[in-house]
This record gives C-alpha cells, sequence and structure tokens, in this order.
C-alpha cells in the first residue's frame, strides 16, 4: 500500500462479502461417495453367506464402510442443497427439492439394504443432482465420470 | 496620511479573510458529514469493486430521489445491526421493498439469502472508487429512470409491484 493509500485509508469497512467459504461446489464429493457405497454392496455381495470367521469380520468392515459412505452422500448433498442452491434457482430449477430429497431417500435405503441395485439408483439420482447444478451454472463441460466405471 | 488609509483597508481584508476561512471549513465538516470514505471488503461485488478497494460514498444521495436499479448502496447489514455492506440494487418494489445482489453472485450473501430490505437501511451510494484505480460510478438513475436491468440484475425483474 503506497503512502497515499496510507494516508487514505477508510475508517469504515463495508462487507461486499459472502458467508462461506464460497464459490467451491461441486457434485463430484457426493459422486464419488456413492461410488463407494456402490462398491461395498457389490464386494459384500460378492461374499455370499460365508460364515467363516475372516468372511464375516471381512463383511462386517464392508457394511460399515458402506454406512460411512452413505451418510457422507447425504452430508455432501446437503452442502449442495442448502448452501449452494439459492431461491432464485428454485424458479429456474422446480424439481431442485424432489431431486435432492429422491437422492438422500436413495442414500438412506443403501444403509438400510446391501443391494447393489440401491446403490445403482443412487448414482443416477446423484447424476441427476449433477445435471442440475451444472446446468445452474451454465456450464456444459463438465461430464458425470466415474472413477470405477 | 498613508498609515492612516493602511488600516482603513486593513480591516475589510481581514473580514473578508475570515469570511472565507469560515466558509471553507464549513464546506468541508459538509462534505465530511456528506460523503465518507469506506473500505470493502470481500469479493462479492467483483469485477466492479473488489477486497481491499477504498471507495466514496454520498450519504445524501437518496435525500431527493430513491435508489434506482444498477445503483452500488451501502446499507446495513438486516442480520448484523453494527455492519454494512455494499451490494447493488437489483430490484424494487414499492410493498416488498430493495432487493440487493453482489455483482458476483457465486461469492455473495445477499438478498437471495436475507431478502428484502427496507429502503431505510440503505445508508448512500458508492459515487467513485479512489484507490487503487479511481473510477467514477454514476448513478444507474441517470442512464434511465426506472425499471433497467443492469449489471448482475438477475432474470425476471417484473415483480408485479403496483
Amino acid at each position: 500500500m503506497n503512502l497515499f493509500a496510507r494516508i487514505f485509508r477508510p475508517s469504515r469497512v463495508a462487507y461486499a462479502h459472502c458467508d462461506g467459504p464460497c464459490g467451491v461446489y461441486d457434485p463430484a464429493a457426493a459422486r464419488i461417495a456413492a461410488e463407494a457405497v456402490l462398491s461395498m454392496e457389490k464386494k459384500i455381495a460378492a461374499l455370499g453367506d460365508a460364515q467363516d470367521l475372516a468372511s464375516i469380520n471381512t463383511r462386517t468392515r464392508f457394511i460399515q464402510i458402506k454406512e460411512e459412505q452413505a451418510e457422507l452422500v447425504k452430508h455432501e448433498l446437503d452442502i449442495l442443497w442448502h448452501d449452494y442452491f439459492k431461491p432464485e434457482h428454485l424458479e429456474k430449477f422446480p424439481n431442485v427439492h424432489e431431486t435432492f430429497w429422491k437422492a438422500a431417500k436413495q442414500a438412506s435405503k443403501c444403509k438400510h439394504e446391501q443391494d447393489p441395485a440401491n446403490g445403482q439408483a443412487l448414482m443416477k439420482a446423484v447424476e441427476e443432482v449433477h445435471n442440475i447444478f451444472w446446468q445452474s451454472k451454465g456450464r456444459t463441460d463438465v461430464p458425470f465420470y466415474l472413477a470405477n466405471p | 496620511m498613508n498609515r492612516g488609509g493602511r488600516q482603513r483597508v486593513a480591516t475589510p481584508v481581514f473580514l473578508l479573510g475570515g469570511a472565507v476561512i469560515l466558509g471553507l471549513a464549513g464546506a468541508v465538516g459538509w462534505a465530511q458529514r456528506r460523503f465518507s470514505r469506506i473500505e470493502v471488503s470481500g469479493a462479492s461485488m467483483s469485477p466492479t469493486l473488489d477486497d481491499g478497494d477504498f471507495v466514496i460514498v454520498d450519504q445524501h444521495a437518496y435525500r431527493r430521489r430513491a435508489p434506482a436499479i444498477g445503483d452500488i448502496v451501502l446499507l446495513r447489514d438486516p442480520r448484523v445491526p453494527d455492519r454494512e455492506l455494499v451490494k447493488r440494487v437489483a430490484r424494487i418494489d414499492a410493498v416488498r421493498g430493495i432487493w440487493v445482489e453482489g455483482d458476483n453472485p457465486e461469492a455473495s450473501t445477499d438478498s437471495r439469502d436475507f431478502g428484502w430490505i427496507a429502503p431505510e437501511s440503505i445508508a448512500g451510494r458508492v459515487v467513485a472508487r479512489y484507490w487503487p484505480e479511481p473510477l467514477r460510478i454514476p448513478s444507474a438513475a441517470s442512464f434511465s429512470s426506472t425499471s433497467a436491468s443492469v449489471g448482475n440484475a438477475s432474470g425476471g425483474g417484473s415483480d408485479g409491484s403496483t
């Protein structure tokens, strides 16, 4: 800051601000967690009915990770839903609430059960969120890609 | 003779000088009450105003006329009484009040969060930036009278007000 700026620096501050650490939102966070859920569901299915101690331990571990990741999906969806999306978006995308509600419900279903079909449906739901999100930003250059296709 | 003449002239000169000094002091005082220097904190008005810009606010700007869509205004934060915000007037509604938004909507907390604000909460208009790069910010009212959609004013605009 030069001398002029130092002398004439205002004592009064006005905020042109944003409440959060702004601007960095990406449904990819939810997608990664959803992929992990699906992956765990597949691994649990692959274990079948094996009842030996090692299999029981492994299954327990898979279930725990599935639970955590499904919870993470809901958390990441919530951040987009109530931090990113604003009333003006609702005017343009009236199905925002419906889309998030369905996705969160599907994440819950992934916790209750272990059928990989639930994980597939969750991925579909997250993809819908992805589509609305990037549409709301006017971006058409963001593909819905998978870490584990 | 000479000295007497000088004395006769001296009194009015002092009177006039005194009047000028008083007048200047008054003008400076008036200007200080009317114009306030403000430091902008945050990037929600980017690219028009950036974090750390110093601006001048005309606190009498809306004594004789109402804010216009497109004006950059200083306002009291409706949620934090002691805090002031800098935003742009995006919509005006006779019943609901004034809707403000940042020029950089993705990094702005504004009417989209806290809703319509009362016209009384507007403390003045940002008329210029003086540092780092001087910039005059004319009132949007000088371009068009009422429902211009300037800058970042988001779509819609017609609010069915009467």
